[in-house]
């Protein structure tokens, strides 16, 4: 989830630049021993000598003079060959086709049907698109050369670098329009496949206790829910709406016994299939007198916080949220408790009467966007409170990814520095905090509710050649597992502390611009079960600031596939300057695959994945031979063999760029926002590819010209 | 290379295709619809063995485009592709990506629909295994009917198969009412209309699985049992497995119903009806021809029969062996302890545990063999005496098989329990334990004078304590009358509540009464000490001002 490992643009850049340069010169250098000693074999050590520094003094006027004007040719006859062999019309039938029954199979009823969505759309044009890459770009110079229409275009004025470029940014361009055109396609299909809303008939609301479990729908109510009622079936599931209690005031002085005067309760989609609805707008708000009590039903608009001008742009057309509630006035405090004020009217009697209808709004919380900002580190403390060099505890899982902390009387922790957070980063005098937790019982202990924990802030300030140690009052929550799920909490806390004389004192402070330590603090997590366990990663606890464009977000994962196909156009472009067509078509495929594949062909290399390198897996497959047993006798051999090939494929994965690294699919579909940095970070490394690619390009192709 | 013999050479590789097409031919013409008819006919060597061995898919179940497309477009590498899938999902499963192994486990599904086992196993892990991974028992209970919903795809795929029924009985049963958080799942199960509804298309949905309370999911898996029983029965699929375990299913979910109304509600009328459904069902199990694993064929309930036909080869043999058994049996009693010897002559109901012990030793001391009977007939009566010995040889093992089958099913046990549990005695045992834990879960521990505030009337109001005691003396009188329950689980369901009620003894203070109306009870399943150092415990953790 999200990308709480990544290194800020601006902090990786200069680095990167560095290092980016210092392989460029040493490629160079070693391509220019390679191009010499190929020269010797075809002519003799001074005629290559003399061919190798032609060719590098006319190289830098050829790259320095490059005329856009001629690139821009090249493009123009590389669109146009390319919409003449009508592979597009191919590409682009097959992803309708996919897209118009592929959309029967997918399952809309899951936990998150999104994921299948966007798995389906993303993974098909990626598929396609590389496919429609592959095709266009190793098939093109060998056909010219072989036709001979290389010819009419080499007698021009032209450069051998022109060529390769133009036909690139050809390329690049049919791809830019292809993938543009299926981006748009694609959301349309995943938001209008998931877009849905239920209806609620109001006479169906039943009275529930709160936290009770004898509902009419046999599911919990939450803790301070009054009423259920069930929505409409419709995309194959059901929500639950409960009526929740927000805020109780009560008569003079406001002590138990002056009665009530007002409570104020709102109207609840709970969650179901991954996601939620809002209310639509009822109308404004309706009110109605009977048994001495006001009722009204009122809407707030839930305001969208944006940053930067597209965002704001994009919310503009997204749906406007609605919170429904209910408000009870009293004049007199005659009712003690809500229950009571409850019992004069069934729920379902007042919203009949005020001939309300309820519809949903499109699901919320499902196709979203949240912008964390991630701690700087987490650390863990072990039972007797003492920080720990280990990631937490194991429970045995397999899944290592987590460490957990155990509940009950223990000192253990999981602590997140936080540094740079500012008030202008939040919309309000609240802050969320996003929790996606991991829970292990080691009893069975109470079946109905979650383990419970707490969190709280702490900060270390040096005063007066003192160190004093502020933490705020514990938050305590029931934890939610395998889900996200957010505290909101105001940012006014009460920070409690021991001051000189060793007296607890306590004050109120605002989180971020008083109680942090400039910008710095911890977020502390306990679990405060005993004999339970709460499993924790440094992703696991982050500020939420914002919820990003979805639309926006969308387009960054496309913009991913846009890189993936620019690297294989050129790949196949430069192959095919000196193979020919089925030859730099399986090259690439390969290339393709190596980027793909990486790790585990780097786990190979390191024999973390058992069986051998390709000869061995082969040997092993066809004789049904266990990865595990030795191989005997003369066919060891092959292994030797192996060691080579899998060396020479382990450092193609250094050459060629991770595409996975490209392909945000998996931030996307757990609704995080894509970091425009590592959007720029994934641009540069292509484009840094793509032209070194050109170059070689240019080089092959000049060799090939001479040749010829 | 002359023009004319490449010429040939085509010739010659053309002309052996074509005579490799026509064994080819002859073996996978595929087969032909005739009109008017549903089944194909006809066809090549390959088509007419599928549907000879009824593998053929479309007799099978349905085929599914998507999993047709799918197999087709592993060309020919279904199992590599299924080997990779199974890879996968069981990495998603390590690394807790539930979605992603959901649905690569409906992947390997579409490739290789018709193999049972897969449909028995990832159902099993998707209810049993990863639902548990969840802390929220509703998420638990999605996940379960995820599994189930799985089992149920797989039915339309295998149409001539009862495994997948049966596996839904004991789902539907066994995971939702036998879970730790079986009183929510149930509670849950009760009230999720939309899923009762989609269960419609495969079951019955009305009365059959309805109790007072909603559907209850022991009466749902019972439908799945009787499913595979009908398709068993109508010749569908062929029963490969156990027929005492197979038909014993079925009639078992009514009195697990039963037993969990009693649970969960005041033990009235709607479990005591359960419970006489459930007797009426278990009868018509003991009545049922069973095949063997002997190739023959008994019914449970001819137990009595066969123990008859015994007795009188019996007295038979001891006719032309006149006073021959007797005299062994009084010579080998000499030998007996006069322990074993009390035991033995001790009323089997009313023995200890210890007594229990003593009473089979001493059984196997004085037994007498029926061939040492035999061997004592006068010489003229020899071969008589002989044929005798072996009609009784064969009597008794044909008891032995009816008592090890029935044995096997605990089958006399469920049948008196059935009878005593629709028993107004036993209603009130229950109903008196169940007002007890809910005194006790209010903590109204003792005995309280209420006043009711119009009349100014004062009345008894009895506690939890108070509760527990009446029950006690309730179930005592159930064992008295039904002595088999005392062996089977009824007395150690007892034991729970036996410490509840030394609990609520604790918070007042009081010592557990001695004797307990259910010594007997507790001696009898060898709890009694138990309970004894339980007490003891108790006692020495307790301040001196304690009741001893």
């Amino acid at each position: 989830m999200g990308y709480e490992e990544f290194v800020s643009f601006a902090d990786w850049l200069p680095s990167s630049l560095a290092t980016f340069g210092l392989i460029l010169v040493s490629c160079a250098f070693l391509g220019a021993i390679l191009a010499y000693l190929v020269g010797i074999v075809r002519y003799g050590p001074s005629e290559a000598f003399y061919k190798l520094w032609e060719g590098i003094f006319q190289a830098f006027p050829d790259l320095l003079f490059t005329s856009p004007k001629r690139v821009a040719a090249i493009a123009r006859l590389a669109i146009q060959e390319t919409l003449r062999r009508r592979v597009l019309l191919v590409v682009f039938a097959l992803f309708a086709l996919a897209l118009l029954f592929g959309g029967w199979f997918l399952d809309a009823g899951s936990d998150h049907p999104e994921r299948t969505y966007l798995g389906f759309v993303l993974g098909g044009t990626q598929f396609l698109v590389l496919f429609l890459g592959l095709l266009i770009s190793t098939a093109s110079l060998p056909q010219d050369i072989q036709n001979k229409t290389i010819y009419t275009v080499v007698t021009k004025p032209i450069r051998a670098g022109e060529i390769i470029m133009g036909r690139v940014l050809g390329f690049l361009l049919i791809g830019t329009v292809m993938i543009g055109s299926m981006g748009l396609i694609s959301y349309f299909f995943v938001v209008g496949g998931l877009n849905h809303r239920h209806s609620v008939d109001v006479s169906e609301f039943v009275r529930v206790n709160p936290d009770s479990t004898d509902t009419s729908s046999g599911r919990r109510a939450s803790a301070n829910a009054y009423y259920e009622a069930l929505s409409t079936r419709n995309a194959r599931h059901r929500h639950r709406i409960e009526l929740v209690l927000q805020q109780l005031s009560r008569g003079e002085g406001g002590s138990i016994g002056s009665g009530l005067q007002t409570a104020i309760f709102y109207l609840q989609v709970q969650n179901e299939s991954g996601h939620t609805h809002d209310f639509r707008s009822v109308g404004g708000n309706q009110e109605l007198i009977a048994g001495g009590i006001k009722y009204t039903l009122f809407e707030e608009k839930i305001e969208q916080k944006s940053s930067g001008l597209l965002e704001s742009l994009l919310n503009l057309f997204s749906e406007s949220r609605y919170r429904v509630g209910l408000r009870m006035d009293v004049e007199e405090g005659i009712f003690e408790n809500p229950e009571a004020m409850l019992a004069q009217r069934p729920l379902n009697e007042v919203l009949q009467e005020m001939n309300v209808t309820l519809v949903t709004s499109n699901p919320q919380e499902m196709l979203q966007a949240r912008v964390p900002y991630y701690a700087r580190e987490l650390s863990y403390l072990d039972r007797e409170g003492n920080i720990t060099e280990e990631r937490g505890m194991s429970v045995g899982k397999m899944n290592e990814k987590y460490g957990y902390i155990d509940g009950g009387t223990s000192l253990a922790r999981a602590i997140y520095r936080f540094n740079g957070l500012r008030p202008g980063m939040f919309s309000d005098d609240r802050v969320a905090i996003d929790m996606n937790l991991r829970v292990f019982r080691t009893l069975k202990g109470d079946i109905i509710h979650r383990v419970t924990g707490s969190v709280y802030f702490r900060v270390t300030k040096e005063e007066d050649g003192r160190k004093i140690t502020y933490e705020t009052e514990p938050v305590v929550f029931e934890s939610q597992e395998y889900s996200v799920q957010t505290l909101e909490l105001s940012r006014n806390v009460v920070a409690l502390w021991t001051d000189v004389e060793g007296n607890p004192a306590r004050q109120e402070m605002d989180l971020l611009t008083e109680f942090a330590d400039n910008g710095k603090f911890e977020v502390v997590l306990r679990c405060n079960e005993a004999g339970m366990y709460f499993g924790v990663a440094p992703s696991s606890v982050y500020f939420k600031l914002r919820d990003g464009s979805f639309a926006l977000n969308f387009a960054k994962c496309f913009f991913g596939i846009w890189l993936q196909f620019m690297l294989i156009s050129s790949l196949g472009v430069t192959l095919s300057s000196f193979l020919n067509a089925s030859v730099s078509l399986l090259a690439t495929v390969v290339a393709l695959l190596i980027g793909f594949f990486g790790d585990f062909i780097r786990d190979v290399a390191t024999q973390q994945i058992e069986g051998g390198g390709p000869l061995e897996a082969t040997y092993r497959l066809i004789t049904q031979m266990n990865v595990t047993s030795e191989l005997e006798g003369t066919i060891r051999f092959v292994s030797y063999i192996d060691v080579l090939l899998v060396k020479l494929m382990e450092v193609m994965t250094y050459i060629i760029p991770d595409f996975t690294q490209m392909h945000t699919q998996g931030p996307l579909a757990d609704g995080y926002n894509i970091p425009v940095g590592l959007v720029g970070f994934h641009t540069m490394v292509a484009f840094a590819f793509a032209m070194v690619l050109c170059i070689v390009g240019y080089f092959s192709l000049k060799t090939r010209e001479i040749a010829a | 290379m002359t023009q004319s013999s490449s010429f040939w050479r085509k010739v010659i590789y053309i002309s052996i295709i074509g005579l490799l097409l026509l064994p080819l031919s002859m073996l996978g013409q595929p087969s032909t619809k005739s009109a008017g008819s549903d089944l194909p006919d006809g066809g090549g060597v390959l088509a007419q063995m599928r549907q000879q061995e009824g593998l053929a898919q479309s007799s099978l179940g349905d085929i599914d485009p998507a999993s047709e497309t799918m197999k087709l477009a592993t060309l020919g590498l279904k199992g590599v592709a299924v080997t990779i899938l199974w890879d996968n999902a069981n990495t998603y499963k390590d690394e807790e990506n539930w979605e992603a192994f959901s649905a690569t486990v409906n992947q390997i599904i579409k490739l290789q629909p018709n193999f049972i086992t897969v449909w028995e196993y990832q159902a099993h892990n998707i209810a049993y295994n990863v639902s548990v991974e969840f802390d929220d028992y509703q998420a638990r209970y999605d996940w379960v009917k995820k599994g189930l919903d799985f089992l149920i795809q797989g039915l339309a795929y295998n149409r001539r198969d009862y495994k997948i029924l049966r596996n839904l009985g004991f789902f539907y049963g066994s995971k939702i009412g036998r879970s730790d958080e079986r009183l929510q799942f149930r509670a849950m199960f009760r009230r999720d209309r939309d899923y009762h509804e989609m269960l419609g298309d495969y079951i019955p949905m009305g009365s059959e699985v309805s109790t007072l309370y909603g559907i209850d999911n022991w009466l749902v898996a019972k439908q799945w049992y009787d499913k595979a029983e009908d398709k068993v029965r109508d010749g569908v699929a062929n029963l490969k497995s156990s027929h005492l375990m197979f038909y014993k299913d079925a009639p078992s979910q009514l009195r697990n119903c039963a037993m969990d109304l009693e649970e969960e509600f005041r033990p009235e009328e709607p479990a005591r009806r359960k419970w006489s459904e459930a007797l009426e069902a278990w009868n018509e199990y003991g009545n049922r021809a069973l095949l063997t694993s002997w190739e023959t064929e008994l019914r449970l309930n001819d137990k009595a029969t066969a123990l008859e036909e015994f007795r009188r080869l019996q007295a038979a043999l001891d006719q032309l062996a006149p006073g021959v058994r007797d005299q062994l049996l009084q010579e080998r009693r000499k030998k007996l302890s006069p322990e074993q010897m009390a035991a033995f002559d001790k009323e089997p109901s009313k023995r200890t545990l210890e007594e229990v012990y003593l009473a089979m030793e001493a059984e196997g001391l004085v037994r007498v063999e029926d061939q040492e009977v035999a061997d004592q007939v006068p010489s003229n009566q020899s071969d008589e005496g002989y044929r005798a010995l072996r009609a009784i040889q064969q009597a008794g093992e044909d008891l032995r098989r009816i008592e090890n089958y029935r044995s096997q099913t605990n089958y006399y046990y469920w049948l008196n329990r059935c009878e005593a549990e629709q028993s107004e005695l036993n209603l009130e045992a229950r109903a008196a334990m169940y007002d007890a834990r809910a005194l006790n879960e209010q903590t109204i521990l003792t005995t309280t004078d209420q006043v009711d505030p119009l009349t100014g009337e004062t009345t008894e109001k009895l506690g939890a304590k108070e509760m527990y005691e009446k029950a006690f003396e309730k179930w005592s009188e159930v064992f008295e009358a039904y002595p088999v329950l005392i062996d089977g689980v009824t007395a150690q369901e007892l034991e729970e509540s036996v410490r509840e009620y030394r609990l609520v003894l604790e918070r007042l203070v009081e010592p557990f009464p001695d004797p307990f109306v259910l010594d007997f009870v507790f001696a009898r399943t060898g709890t009694g000490e138990y309970a004894q150092q339980l007490e003891t415990m108790s006692n020495e953790s307790r301040p001196s001002s304690g009741g001893k």
